[in-house]
């Protein structure tokens, strides 16, 4: 990272907007990343989450709102910047007539930073033969192929769609430690997209939670785990109209009472029933109470 | 010390910062780990465990302000000279506090009292020492 | 599986809707002059217009039947094979039983009543049996039965053609569900399904390059900066063999073998005209046959749709990756790369395919104009079809006027093909003039349609808060 660039958000996003249809699937999204950051976006299936990273890459024109990646609009982009950048697709489908070597080589050609090393060795320990077609890969071994593609050119900045959603957990493994080793070497900076919140809770730094549209929460992992709380509300005592101090979000429980997720509780600085149970919240809890 | 003795829980409520730092300090408080130890680099917790280097740098960064760690030239991190090797028995049952509350709040969910839960632990403790 | 799932599945309210505006027509004209006593005639007017009906019912039908079954083959579920026998029994009750039985109540002669199901049987089995076949030969049955439609002018005769046709479409099946293949040996149906699948789904969008530092939308090739060198072969390779010419997928090499074999084909088949000057086959079936030039059309618009939907990290890799036409050039090189690779192919076929046509009739300078000409507007209305699925999913009464455009495009040529090519034609008085003038109305209305095409899109595209 040099002295210049690590102030200014290699990504930021301001109120941007995305229509299928009627279908608004992005509703005045606001999100910056900073240099270094490891960010983690969550959300459920059809969040949106695809459309925000294709949008913020320019791979689909966004309908309302601005991205800018590197600093500038991602269709100014030039080939300086399209070198610092790497990007996983979540359908890793494609060039189906070539080779895993012909197609590396094709990519490498392009890129004066490729680390031939770090593909060798990728290949080598995902068990892909390079003289196989991509046509008879299969699902988990193709997105194996994009991410060794995305990761080859050492990128400053590194967008992956869901890149586990095929793999297993050894590849995963393998995915979360070159993701780290990036990270550790050129301070990479990383943007991914999962539903596997054990992998977001070891690598990221930060999450973003997509929900409705928006980004429903967006903090640093240590500080979501140290402040978030749930409070059991017991169905006895009606729950004040009015939020709580610190209520972040309040869902009533099939079986009578509430589950709030408060910021910052204290047990006995509230003026809750005697019942109410205050406890720590795992990163898959929350991520539950906020989109649910 | 090599980075597979520390044990990470991803999905712990408790952030892995928070782990590293409970774990090392009470390995440094039980005398497991005498001053002038080697403490992995943070480059070797973040591989092993494929964790966010960061989280490691920042659990490293809170013991040394404790003053249980000390970065040596040549060497990085190890166990500062004058952290306390054995420390007076609150010290200790102080770093097993948070371990303690979290027994404390589970037996009382399930209704036990507190005679079978000491009974039980004393049991654990023992298998533990033979184990050793 | 939700319901929008199940209803991409059933055949679209359309076909339904179609197919009994069809048969209700049809069955109003072969009934018409039984009913109003005037014919006692036993005889069905017009089997080849029953197989034709009974043929589109299956091919609306039979696609999503074999995407379908195509799509169960990679989650190996289990019965693939009886599903399918099934659903090709409702079917055949649907487009061939229930017409019969609803000319049966105004009880005509049994010879009718058998011409009539012979025609729908055969009709529905040759379309199953061409969205069975793998892509390559899914011509073929069309093929036989247009060449050789004298031979099967007989109800017993399509009876056992039809049999045979649904007997190897089961054998293709049997092939198909023997193994996952890929590609061009998929059934055609399941490709054809496919296709049309992705062009209803909601997540294509249009994209178009912004115009560069300000400048007005629609001028940006004039008004930006001279782009950087890039590599139009690197483009090509990315595209993939489809969209290369032959230069760029075969070498140098392979180019020139690839052409002295056309012209080598060219060679021969002249020669074979000159010492077989009487024709084998049927003479409206060989110009029949040089219309298919227009199948180049779809070619182009199936390659872009296809990189849009399928290969996703194709598409990825034009936008992202460095050494390729930065966006505001983007669009436009790839549709110079269309250009040439639709070029090429639409030549060499331009030259081959008068030397079949020749084979059946002497040629006539009037023709070869006509040829070329229309040689010329396949090669446009690929490239912007092609362009028309670039920007994703077109505004639907864009997609509806040039399915129009390219179906008048189709009766004209078919028309105006035969009565040049047959000095007296059996399809009414025409004249030079008349035929001159068809054709400059269809020019004009094709340039026109081509201007509106590009206004809207690039308003929907340049405009904000666009829905839909």
């Amino acid at each position: 990272m040099d002295g210049i660039t690590a102030q200014a958000p290699l990504i930021e996003v301001r109120e941007l907007g995305k229509d299928y249809g009627k279908r608004r699937i992005l509703d005045g999204v606001s999100l910056a990343v900073e240099p270094g950051c490891i960010l983690g976006l969550v959300g459920r299936n059809g969040a949106g989450k695809s459309s925000l990273l294709e949008c913020l890459l320019g791979l689909r024109r966004a309908d309302r709102g601005s991205a800018l990646v590197f600093g500038k609009p991602p269709e100014r982009m030039d080939d300086a910047d399209k070198m610092r950048l790497g990007y996983v697709p979540q359908q890793p489908d494609g060039f189906d007539w070539m080779t895993i070597d012909e197609m590396l080589g094709m990519i490498a050609g392009l890129y004066p930073g490729w680390d031939a090393q770090l593909a060798a060795r990728l290949l080598d320990t995902w068990d892909l033969y390079g003289d196989r077609r991509l046509s008879t890969l299969s699902p988990g071994e193709r997105q194996q192929v994009a991410i060794i593609r995305a990761l080859a050119p050492r990128p400053a900045l590194l967008v992956l769609d869901e890149p586990a959603s095929a793999l297993d957990p050894v590849a995963r493994r393998t995915l979360l430690r070159e993701i780290v080793d990036l990270a550790l070497e050129d301070g990479t900076t990383v943007v991914f997209s999962t539903h596997i919140i054990s992998d977001l809770e070891r690598v990221a730094s930060h999450v973003a939670l997509l929900h409705g549209g928006r980004i429903r929460l967006h903090a640093a992992l240590d500080d979501i785990k140290d402040s978030l709380r749930r409070l059991w509300w017991p169905a006895s005592t009606p729950l004040p109209e009015t939020p709580l101090a610190g209520e972040l979000s309040r869902r009533p429980l099939e079986e009578g009472g509430w589950s709030l997720i408060l910021r910052d509780a204290d047990l006995q600085a509230g003026h809750w029933p005697a019942e109410a149970r205050l406890n720590p919240l795992a990163l898959e809890d929350l991520f539950v109470e906020l989109a649910a | 010390m090599d980075a597979m003795s520390l044990h990470i829980e991803p999905s712990s409520p408790d952030p892995i910062y928070r782990q590293i730092v409970g774990q090392v300090a009470r390995m440094v408080a039980a005398g497991q780990c005498p001053p002038g130890t080697r403490l992995p680099s943070v480059r070797e917790v973040a591989a092993a465990h494929a964790v966010n280097p960061m989280t490691v740098s920042k659990a490293y960064a809170q013991l040394e302000a404790q003053g249980l760690l000390e970065r040596q030239r040549g060497k990085g991190m190890v166990v500062a000279a004058q952290a306390p090797a054995h420390r007076s028995i609150e010290d200790r049952l102080q770093a097993l506090a948070p371990a303690l509350e979290e027994v404390a709040r589970q037996a009382g969910q399930l209704g036990l009292e507190a005679g079978p839960v000491i009974e039980a632990l004393r049991q654990l403790m023992q298998n533990e020492d033979r184990e050793q | 599986m939700n319901a929008r799932a199940l209803r991409q599945l059933a055949p679209p309210i359309w076909a339904y809707v179609l197919y009994a505006l069809l048969l209700a027509v049809f069955l109003g004209m072969t009934l018409y002059p039984f009913l109003s006593g005037r014919s006692t005639e036993t005889q069905t007017p017009w089997p080849a217009t029953w197989v034709v009906i009974a043929a589109v019912w299956s091919w609306l039908v039979g696609q999503q039947m074999c995407l379908t079954a195509h799509r169960m083959l990679p989650l190996r579920l289990p019965r693939i094979a009886s599903s399918l026998r099934k659903s090709v029994g409702l079917h055949a009750v649907v487009g061939v039983a229930l017409p019969v039985l609803t000319v049966q109540l105004w009880q005509p002669s049994a010879s009718m009543l058998s011409a009539l199901a012979a025609a729908l049987w055969l009709g529905s089995a040759i379309s199953l049996l061409t969205l069975s076949l793998p892509v390559p030969l899914a011509v073929v049955p069309a093929l036989v039965l247009i060449l050789g439609w004298d031979h099967f002018d007989a109800p017993a005769v399509q009876f056992v053609a039809g049999s045979i046709a649904l007997l190897l479409a089961e054998l293709c099946w049997r092939w198909h569900l023997s193994r996952l293949r890929p590609g061009i040996w998929a059934p055609c149906g399941a490709w054809l399904g496919g296709r049309s699948l992705q062009a209803s789904l909601p997540l294509q969008t249009g994209r178009r390059s912004p115009p560069v530092n300000g400048s007005p939308a629609g001028m940006v090739s004039s008004a930006s900066p001279v782009p950087a060198r890039y590599d139009q072969d690197l483009l090509a390779r990315m595209l993939g063999r489809r969209f290369q010419t032959f230069r760029q997928a075969y070498g140098r090499r392979g180019q020139w073998l690839i052409w002295l074999l056309v012209a080598g084909c060219i060679a021969g088949l002249l020669a074979l005209g000159r010492v077989w000057p009487e024709p084998a086959w049927g003479k409206d079936k060989v110009a029949i046959l040089a219309i298919m030039l227009m199948l180049l059309i779809d070619h182009s618009q199936h390659m872009v749709d296809k990189l849009l939907t399928k290969r996703r990290t194709q598409w990825v890799e034009l936008y992202l990756a460095p050494g390729l036409p930065p966006r505001a050039h983007l669009e436009g090189a790839v549709m110079r790369q269309i250009f040439r690779c639709v070029g090429e192919r639409v030549l060499l076929l331009a030259l081959f395919l008068p030397a079949v046509v020749q084979l059946s009739y002497s040629l006539n300078m009037w023709w070869a104009l006509w040829w070329v000409c229309f040689a010329l507007i396949v090669l446009l209305q690929g490239v912007h079809k092609a362009w028309l699925s670039w920007h994703g999913r077109p505004l639907s009464a864009i997609t509806l006027w040039a399915t129009a455009r390219i179906a008048g495009f189709f009766a004209l040529s078919l028309s105006t093909n035969l009565w040049l090519l047959q000095q007296h034609s059996p399809y009414g008085p025409m004249s030079y003039a008349w035929t001159a003038l068809g054709w400059v109305i269809y020019l004009g209305a094709m340039l026109a349609h081509f201007r509106t095409a590009r206004r809207r899109i690039n308003t929907r595209t340049n405009g904000d808060g666009w829905n839909g």
